[in-house]
């Protein structure tokens, strides 16, 4: 026995007030089922494989200002030096380090003719010697590692003949999945092959496109600005070498300034400390709404009570039992809920179909609308809860008393 | 029907100990009319409400239709209250959200009968008190003797063993007063029992038999001769 009916057309005769809860679950329900969305969507981003050891990894820049600096030797000597510092697994000279947000892209296609037309798939180009894969520590699936032979030390635009791609940009070339042996233009008539391909390695931008679309090149760029990525046997190492490593390379040779020496893990953090924020944001964003509509919900059922309590004697007087009085208000509750989660999903799909068309967001997974319906029926029952109860208290004695 | 046996009530505060009913007995039988009367603080509301089972007393024996009232939990009390009384309250008590229909309907719907029988109860309480025509009207939209009328229909429709009347005409102008009166005299000569708090002797001088509480205590009829001969002259 719910008197839906009844109740229902008692609030009719409340619908200023009645609208008013109704708008406020609804706008609640689109902000926390869009938000939820958002943070789900920026969760999985942040857990992506990046396919690398990252607690292994750290990352330094050299910075040469000596006149007669000899660029290729004191980078072998660096090198040289790292890869046998006790701890040290690899250690490699390169042109940019995965998830730092900086280095080098552009784009490449499978014939020269896409490649023309402009039709190039946008890539991150990764440039160092036969070690890199191994201080990477990614994993190669298909093709093979550079050797020492066709690794090239330059400061000129050099001739390679070979590179490894990551397996996301060789289905994005070959689809047919037979990008192993296969050519990559890269522009001005030049094409490389595919000689191996990794499974998973991240880019350097998180937020980009090209993320997981990355070609590697045995070049070593004679800049005076180098980045240099050590692979440790360990967290603990790592951690040791983070202190110690600038003294190391200042030691052996003091023309050159080190800075930026940070390992993965923190460049990760900095990588994605804008989506943690916002992650941070918009759950404490769901908490309140969610919280102020709970308030709500809870201020006017103990409004309607104190308003009622005489109805509530008489209807006690008039037979109905404490549990009857409960239903009644919960009842009532969960009618108002309905409504108002009604015309919140309407109200969700409006905001999310705006975000998708405004801000090139992916639309939500459909499933966070039953997910939210339940969460949101759960706080309305929660929330009327207690003035319910308190309503249930109110003696039928009340029905004869002037009040 | 009634039986009330040495009923005592007593309400007690930190500092004050106030006895409403003492010793009280009281029997009414099937068809009766009665009215209990009392001074103001006399125990006509304690009595009302415990005969009424909205409270509970402190010794004695209350037996309704047979049963043993004190020996009830809250949800027995609510059960039986509706099956075996028809409250009438002095400001009627109507729920305003609600049109009459909705309102007869409320302690119907307490009693878990099919829609069937609840509009068929309903349509014939209305169809007593005259206001079969206004089903869909709220309260709002009746004078106060037509909101009574609504009350006794609701009273009436669970087809209860008696009515309980709280000063039914205690809101209402002495016109409307008289027809509620009217009503009821014409429902207790159908068959229903009505039991009657009021403090207006002409009116307790309608019903059969006259209670007078004292100090919540039954008063000899004696007593009470004295209070309708002031009231009468």
């Amino acid at each position: 026995m719910f008197e839906i009916r009844p109740i229902l057309s008692a609030l009719l005769r409340h619908k200023s007030s009645t609208f008013l809860i109704i708008l406020q679950i609804a706008i609640t329900f689109a902000v926390v089922v869009n938000a939820s969305s958002i943070i789900k969507q920026r969760i999985e981003m942040m857990n992506r494989e990046s396919g690398m050891p990252e607690e292994h990894l750290l990352t330094l820049n050299v910075n040469a200002f000596g006149a007669n600096y000899d660029l290729e030797n004191n980078i072998r000597a660096d090198i040289e030096l790292l890869r046998k510092t006790p701890g040290v697994v690899d250690a490699v000279a390169i042109n940019q380090v995965p998830l730092t947000g900086n280095g080098d892209s552009g784009g490449i296609s499978a014939t020269q003719e896409q490649y023309d037309n402009r039709e190039s798939i946008p890539v991150g180009f990764f440039m160092g010697d036969s070690h890199t894969l191994n201080t990477l520590g990614v994993k190669l699936i298909e093709g093979r590692d550079f050797n020492e032979q066709e690794v090239i030390y330059t400061a000129e635009r050099p001739e390679v003949k070979s590179s490894i791609v990551t397996k996301s940009l060789a289905d994005k070339l070959y689809p047919n999945g037979d990008a192993l042996g296969k050519p990559v233009y890269i522009g001005g008539g030049e094409y490389v092959t595919i000689v191996g391909i990794v499974k998973k390695m991240s880019g350097s931008w998180v937020h980009s496109s090209l993320f997981e679309d990355s070609m590697i090149s045995p070049i070593v760029s004679l800049d005076r600005f180098k980045r240099i990525l050590i692979r440790t046997e360990s967290p603990q190492v790592t951690a040791k070498l983070l202190g110690e490593v600038e003294g190391l390379l200042i030691a052996r040779n003091s023309e050159r300034v080190v800075t930026g020496v940070r390992s993965l893990v923190e460049h990760r953090a900095r990588a994605y400390s804008g989506d943690n924020a916002m992650t941070i944001i918009l759950w404490s964003v769901i908490i309140l709404l969610v919280a102020i509509t709970a308030l709500g919900i809870v201020g006017i059922v103990s409004f309607n009570v104190n308003q009622r309590i005489k109805q509530i004697g008489t209807r006690r007087a008039l037979g109905a039992t404490k549990l009857d009085i409960l239903r009644y208000f919960v009842t009532e509750n969960i009618l108002i809920t309905s409504l108002g989660l009604m015309v919140g999903t309407l109200l969700t799909i409006g905001f999310n179909v705006y975000l998708v068309d405004q801000y090139d967001m992916p639309s939500f997974n459909w499933y966070l609308i039953p997910v939210g319906i339940i969460i949101m029926l759960l706080v309305g029952f929660v929330s009327v809860l207690m003035p319910a109860l308190k309503a249930s208290k109110v003696s039928p004695a009340v029905a004869t008393q002037s009040i | 029907m009634l039986q009330m046996n040495n009923i005592k009530k007593i309400f007690r505060t930190d500092l004050v100990e106030t006895h409403a009913l003492r010793d009280f007995s009281l029997q009414v039988e099937e068809g009766e009319f009665v009215a209990v009367t009392g001074p103001s603080g006399s125990g006509k509301t304690t009595f009302l409400n415990i005969t009424g089972m909205l409270e509970t007393f402190n010794s004695g024996s209350y037996l309704l239709d047979g049963q043993d009232v004190s020996q009830l939990n809250d949800n027995q009390r609510s059960k039986l209250r509706n099956e075996k009384i028809g409250f009438i309250f002095q400001s009627f008590n109507l729920i305003p959200d609600l049109n009459l229909y909705d309102n007869v309907d409320v302690p119907l719907r307490y009693r878990g009968f099919s829609a069937k029988e609840r509009k068929r109860r309903i349509e014939n309480a209305l169809e007593r008190v005259g206001l079969s025509a206004r089903m869909k009207h709220l309260p709002s939209q009746l004078s106060g003797g037509q909101q009574q009328r609504v009350a006794i229909a609701r009273a009436l429709a669970g087809e209860p063993l008696f009515l309980l009347a709280d000063e039914p005409t205690g809101n209402l102008d002495s016109l409307m007063a008289r027809q509620v009166m009217q009503l009821l005299e014409e429902i207790n000569q159908q068959g229903t029992t009505i039991i009657m708090v009021t403090h207006d002797a002409e009116l307790a001088r309608r019903a059969q038999r006259n209670i007078h509480i004292v100090d919540g205590q039954v008063s000899d009829y004696q007593q009470l001769q004295p209070v309708l001969e002031v009231a009468e002259a």
